[in-house]
């Protein structure tokens, strides 16, 4: 009766060192984002958790960048580059997102939401530490 | 889940409204899955924990039938709260309050699933949250199920106006159509979650709550109030079955009045347990404290109609995780091919009813396979569908254990939506307690928490599972070698699904 406990604590015990890293302090990262054709320059952008992360993004056209979870969002046009300053607190994979946008009209929030969810371009992924 | 977020063609025009609520989207996973070392670790401590318990098996005494118990009635103020409505009254009306401004809200309130009170609430408080509930403490569902609360309040009403007349018509229900019913409107209700577009949409919501609120009335109309939950009800079935994994239960000692139900509720001994009805017809009874999981073999399935339901509950729950790894798009998307003459939107949903509907054949045909090993090895006389209707409950833990895995995460972030939802539940832009401006703290669990909560929880809903089945073949077969050589099929079985509930865990999450 006494092995079930003791290979209870061995497999805890290789469990977690399963899962140690190497955790270093948390960073400031910079990711440079080039949004052109339709697609992101790279699909997935990975930093840790506690990181200072800056999403610095340029594009062709008009619109808005949204980071998923996070809920931040940055204008952006072709002459002026857009940037999301977070820090990755919240660990996880969080969807980065375009919707264009006709810069000569007014806001469309209504319309936002439905054209978003099919524009999932790439992905900000927040790793533990 | 929710597969609106696959549809977005049509989502435009169902946005016409301004979003007024905070721009954090309903039904949206922020899940890492499983780094691969970790994958590995708990399929490895799988299998390393079945050896160690045949090992035990082998060795040790089998199990008796009854389990330890303890009466919470023999405390004054459970017997108080017992005796009086005064706790059970107010939740009851709270329970028909939610439903009605579910209704209300779907039909009228903004249509976007993130300012709405309806998705929130009937996907993630009501599906994922209660049966939390329900499986950790206990069938809360049974006491406060809406529809019934409201039927018998109508009932109430009926006979202080017809001067004592029933408002049920009290057909007699043919037992052989058994929980059948209940099995049809939860793969309906299954194959809404997972395949149809547009389930999140709040009025789809409404609509199809009022369709069943019907659906549920007219039953109890028909053929009672207690009857029509325990055989056509999909959830109450679906409840109490995931009941019997609670550490707490109703018991009713009063032998005559459980020989008298109509509800097939009796165990061995002539008792019956969480029976409602008998419960409250007599006063020789107990709530019980019991060990958790120990209710799921109590007794037996008592037909192909249960252990079909049974093996829904788990291929459900299995398609939920399964349909968002990318092995499920490789397979759907090599059925394209055939089934192109169906405009782009069917095409989606064929695949995805034909995968639900596989996964559940797949489930079925593989657990009687495994019944007949367990049958032909252990040499047991009776027939197959016994052995099936035997064991069939040991697979529950597992499925749970996934089940929380999979969705704890998305519980305790999405979950929060409903504070600001509850001050404005329309999204017409009322803060009736203050709480609309709360916005969703998405840190609240740290992934390598989640983590090791899945597979924590998946290795010892393994342990639980094969304990269990050990205890059944045990308890069944008077030969003790016979029994426990029956049993490798089993655990080959329970370790393959372990293994493949933590291997879609370390998958990607595809879509969205």
């Amino acid at each position: 009766m006494f092995r079930v406990p003791t290979v209870v604590v061995a497999l805890a015990v290789s469990l977690a060192l399963a899962s140690c890293g190497a955790p270093a302090g948390p960073q400031s990262v910079q990711f440079d984002l080039a949004y052109q054709n339709g697609k992101l320059n790279k699909e997935t952008f990975t930093a840790r958790q506690g990181d200072s992360v800056v999403l610095k993004i340029k594009t062709d056209t008009f619109g808005e960048f949204h980071l998923h979870g996070y809920d931040l969002e940055t204008d952006i046009a072709p002459d002026e580059p857009g940037q999301i300053s977070v820090t990755a607190d919240a660990t996880g994979k969080f969807k980065i997102t375009f919707h264009e946008k006709d810069p000569n009209s007014q806001d469309q929030e209504g319309e936002v939401e439905g054209e978003e969810e099919e524009n999932a371009i790439g992905f900000l992924e927040v790793q533990p530490r | 889940m929710l597969r609106v977020l696959r549809y977005t063609p049509l989502l435009p025009l169902l946005f016409a409204f301004p979003r007024t609520a905070s721009a954090h989207a309903f039904g949206e996973r922020y899940d890492l899955p499983v780094p691969l070392g970790l994958y590995l670790a708990g399929a490895g401590a799988t299998v390393a924990v079945s050896f160690l318990l045949i090992g035990l098996f082998v060795k040790g005494s089998p199990g008796a039938r009854g389990y330890p118990r303890y009466n919470l009635l023999h405390l004054p103020w459970a017997r108080a709260l017992v005796a009086r409505p005064f706790i059970l009254l107010p939740l009851r009306l709270a329970s028909v309050a939610l439903l009605v401004l579910v209704l209300v809200t779907g039909l009228v309130g903004d249509q976007s699933p993130a300012a709405n009170l309806a998705p929130t609430f009937v996907w993630i408080v009501w599906w994922i949250g209660l049966g939390f509930l329900v499986a950790l403490v206990g069938d809360v569902w049974a006491a406060l199920n809406p529809w019934k609360a409201a039927f018998e309040a109508l009932e109430g009403l009926f006979a202080r106006l017809t001067k004592g007349q029933p408002l049920s018509l009290g057909i007699h229900y043919p037992p052989r159509f058994g929980v059948w019913p209940a099995f049809g409107v939860f793969f309906i209700f299954l194959w809404m979650e997972n395949v149809m577009p547009g389930s999140a949409v709040p009025r789809s919501i409404a609509l199809l709550a009022l369709a069943y609120s019907l659906y549920t009335w007219t039953g109890m109309l028909l053929f009672g109030k207690h009857v029509w939950p325990r055989y056509g009800e999909g959830f109450s079935v679906f409840f109490r079955f995931l009941a019997r994994l609670a550490p707490t239960e109703v018991r009713t000692l009063d032998r005559t009045v459980c020989q008298e139900c109509p509800l097939g509720c009796r165990v061995e001994s002539g008792e019956c347990i969480n029976c409602l009805r008998c419960f409250a017809a007599t006063q020789r009874r107990e709530v019980n404290l019991r060990p958790p999981a120990i209710g799921l073999i109590h007794e037996s399935v008592q037909g192909p109609d249960e252990v079909s339901f049974v093996l829904l509950m788990l291929a459900g729950v299995t398609f939920d995780g399964f349909n968002d790894t990318p092995l499920w798009i490789t397979i759907a998307s090599s059925f394209v091919p055939y089934l192109s003459f169906l405009p782009g939107d069917f095409l989606l949903v064929a695949i995805g009813t034909l995968g639900l509907g596989g996964l559940l054949a797949l489930f079925l045909g593989g657990y009687a396979a495994v019944s007949w090993l367990i049958r032909s090895l252990s040499r047991d006389p009776g027939s197959l569908q016994r052995v099936m209707w035997s064991f069939v409950f040991t697979l529950v833990p597992i499925a749970f254990a996934y089940h929380v895995a999979h969705y704890l995460s998305f519980l305790l972030i999405q979950g929060q939506l409903l504070f600001p939802l509850l001050s404005d539940p329309f999204g017409y832009g009322w803060d009736l307690f203050g709480t609309a401006g709360y916005k969703v703290n998405i840190g609240v669990i740290n992934a390598r928490t989640a983590w090791f909560v899945g597979i924590g929880a998946l290795v010892t809903g393994h342990i639980v599972a094969v304990y269990l089945s050990h205890l059944v073949a045990l308890r069944q077969n008077m030969q003790r070698s016979l029994a426990l050589r029956g049993q490798y099929p089993m655990l080959a079985l329970m370790v393959s699904y372990t293994v493949i509930s933590l291997w879609i865990l370390a998958q990607p999450i595809v879509k969205e």
